[in-house]
């Protein structure tokens, strides 16, 4: 999955020299240029000269006193607005990791796989500003936001209030792979990750409504990463 | 144990420090008791004394020399005890009548009483006494007086009672505090040894109870039904470790051929496809880490601080828009029951991941063409929330078990999942003091989480504050 945009710049926040030399490999092959530091002193001093960064991706555990989170309150408290994806290891994911999501970072818990982080790196990159359109476009798809109507073309397309905040997500976001785990959390606001694959149900469902027989899809499904809504033309 | 530090030890017994306390607090109150009669019988009684001697010395110095002489005769005869001085001297100093030689030359003449050492004439010896002079009109002087004999007899005899009384009473009180000291410092000797061999490794040793049931005892009692909860919880860990350990062993040997067999393999497409159903398990085995870990996370948490008013509908609402299209592919008919809100204290993201664990297991189960109900009803006189299917359904010898981490029903074995599901709810129900209710026949099974307060022992001791 290529990124479309020039090199993008990715810096690595990452003590442990094996696992970052995975992250630096898969991001590279993926099309990033990658820097990396192994302590959050190392990062802030990088990061204040260079601004060129992208997305910060950082563990949350970091040697020297210092740890991924707090390392984005000095960025912030710095006035350095580079979006950070936090590493927080298994199981530990608590409320102040979870709040980096509202403030405009992100955090992804440890394993995850390259097609997830990518994707949630291209969320933070391009991470919409918050319009106060009241209607979204992408290609031959309109959606109203005040009368919560949706058109593909001429055609009205029905939506349950669900299928309606998951197309709205992904209209916010269209080129761009939109991962389960991210709909879980963003549109169901849940902690959890069901058993079984109800996400891609229910994005099966709002797939055959926009995309009807005989149209082009729109909606397409990412081998081993998730949706992607793209305009048909 | 050397000596010096088994007498140090000794000081340091709880029992001997209290009887020492109580030597010192009875030597305190007993001295202050003898010290109250000391003072009564010398001091206040040398003051009554005196004070009687000045104002009778006043008087018989106004007393006609008949009169006087008289009460002299009749003062000293009537004095069998030999305590008494009663004299009448002249302006010259000469005797007229009484039991002193002479005037004493160190009493002054001045309506006072006054302490001095004198030897009457009828006593082999001189004296202490208290004298009071008191001169007559016509120069002449009386002095009256008492020997303090039988004053300093008596305050000799507090003294000794205080001794004698004193010392035994102290003696016994520390005696008794060493004789319970030594017992206590034996038993804590004891019990100290006891736990430095459990805590060498000795799991199934308990502390000795000897049933007197005093305070050693209970505390000892209790540690002991702590090590037994210890010990139940190290088995249970235990077993979830070997649960565990079986549990992943499979999906990695599993991953293990399928990558064996890729590499094997010249063609370049079998060896991708191998090395994708490999990610396939190794994800597997993640999400069962993960969930055990977030079921330890969960039974180790006691914050209930996050806890708001939930409306159980709402959950079940929730769930059920998250599973609709699910049972819908599957072709099961899923379906809700409410009669109304029904409130209760919780956490309402737990509460919905509780629920849809339960739907989850029961659209795992379910065969094609059957129906699962979600329902919200009051049971026992407490909201709750139900999931009742179709499916095989929970034979009653396993509902125990199937709570357990890890247990799967043996029938279950070929269907996705990690066998956690049930504990997860579990340990929601259990974080927030609700039921979990596991019911049902071969027809179907029937999960219901009583949302009120669960009556367990060891919960309503704790509450007791035993």
């Amino acid at each position: 999955m290529p990124t479309l945009d020039p090199i993008a710049h990715i810096h690595l926040v990452e003590d442990e020299p094996e696992m970052a030399g995975e992250i630096i490999t898969s991001l590279e092959a993926q099309g990033y240029a990658v820097s990396h530091s192994a302590a959050a002193a190392a990062a802030l001093d990088f990061l204040r000269a260079e601004r060129g960064v992208a997305v910060v991706v950082a563990d949350r555990l970091l040697p020297g006193g210092m740890d991924g989170l707090e390392m984005v309150e000095v960025l912030r408290d710095e006035g350095i607005a580079t979006p950070i994806l936090v590493l927080s290891a298994l199981g530990s994911v608590d409320d102040r990791v979870r709040g980096l999501n509202a403030g405009g970072d992100d955090y992804l818990t440890k394993p995850f796989a390259v097609t997830e982080l990518v994707a949630r790196i291209e969320a933070l990159r391009r991470r919409p500003p918050d319009t106060r359109a009241t209607t979204l476009r992408v290609g031959s798809l309109e959606m109203d936001l005040l009368s919560r109507t949706v058109r593909r073309g001429e055609r009205e397309v029905p939506l349950l209030p669900r299928e309606f905040k998951l197309l709205e997500y992904m209209m916010r976001r269209p080129d761009q792979v939109i991962t389960p785990a991210m709909l879980l959390t963003d549109v169901w606001h849940y902690r959890f990750v069901p058993q079984t694959n109800v996400v891609d149900v229910h994005m099966g469902k709002l797939r055959h409504k926009i995309d009807e027989v005989g149209d082009l899809p729109m909606i397409h499904r990412v081998r081993g990463a998730g949706f992607m809504l793209r305009a048909a033309d | 144990m050397p000596r010096t530090e088994a007498r140090a030890d000794l000081l340091r017994a709880g029992p001997f420090r209290l009887a020492l306390g109580f030597a010192a607090a009875l030597s305190v109150g007993m001295l202050l008791i003898f010290g109250f009669i000391y003072w009564q019988t010398s001091e206040a009684e040398t003051r009554r004394m005196r004070r009687d001697l000045v104002q009778e010395a006043a008087l018989a110095a106004q007393t006609r020399d008949d009169i006087l002489l008289y009460q002299l005769q009749v003062r000293i005869m009537t004095d069998y005890h030999r305590v008494t001085v009663a004299a009448w001297f002249d302006a010259d100093g000469k005797l007229r009548y009484g039991n002193l030689d002479h005037l004493p030359p160190d009493l002054p003449v001045d309506d006072n009483g006054h302490r001095l050492t004198v030897q009457t004439t009828g006593a082999d010896q001189p004296q202490p006494a208290i004298l009071a002079a008191a001169r007559r009109p016509d120069g002449g002087v009386v002095v009256l007086g008492r020997a303090m004999d039988e004053l300093l007899a008596l305050q000799r005899v507090v003294a000794r009672t205080l001794i004698a009384g004193l010392l035994p009473a102290v003696a016994l009180v520390l005696a008794s505090g060493i004789l319970g000291g030594a017992r206590a410092r034996r038993r804590v000797q004891t019990v100290e040894q006891t736990i430095g061999r459990i805590m060498g490794g000795d799991l199934r040793e308990r502390l000795p109870v000897s049933g007197s049931r005093d305070g050693v005892d209970q505390l000892s009692a209790r540690v002991n039904q702590m090590l037994d909860r210890i010990v139940h919880l190290l088995d249970e860990i235990r077993a979830v470790g070997d649960n565990i350990a079986h549990d992943l062993r499979t999906p990695l040997s599993v991953m293990r051929a399928k990558l064996e067999r890729g590499l094997a393999s010249s063609d370049a497409e079998a060896l991708r496809r191998g090395a994708e159903a490999a990610l396939a398990d190794l994800d597997k085995a993640f999400g069962m880490i993960t969930a055990l870990l977030r079921i330890a996370e969960l039974e180790d948490s006691r914050r209930q601080s996050g806890f708001t008013t939930v409306d159980l509908v709402e959950v079940a609402a929730e769930v059920f828009d998250l599973y609709e299209p699910l049972a819908e592919v599957k072709e099961v008919s899923l379906t809700r029951e409410d009669t109304g809100p029904l409130f209760v204290v919780g956490d309402r993201d737990l509460l919905i991941e509780a629920v849809a664990n339960l739907v989850d297991n029961a659209v795992k189960f379910t065969p094609d063409g059957g129906r699962i109900v979600i329902r919200t009803l009051m049971r026992d006189g407490a909201p709750a929330v139900q999931v009742a299917d179709t499916g095989p359904g929970i034979p009653p010898d396993e509902r125990a078990a199937v709570v357990r981490r890890l247990y799967r029903l043996d029938k279950s074995r070929h269907i996705q999942g990690n066998g956690l599901g049930l504990s997860l709810v579990q340990a929601i129900a259990g974080l927030h003091g609700f039921e979990l209710d596991i019911g049902g026949d071969e027809g179907g099974a029937v999960v219901t989480m009583v949302c009120g307060p669960r009556h367990e022992p060891a919960q309503a001791a704790y509450a007791n504050g035993i």
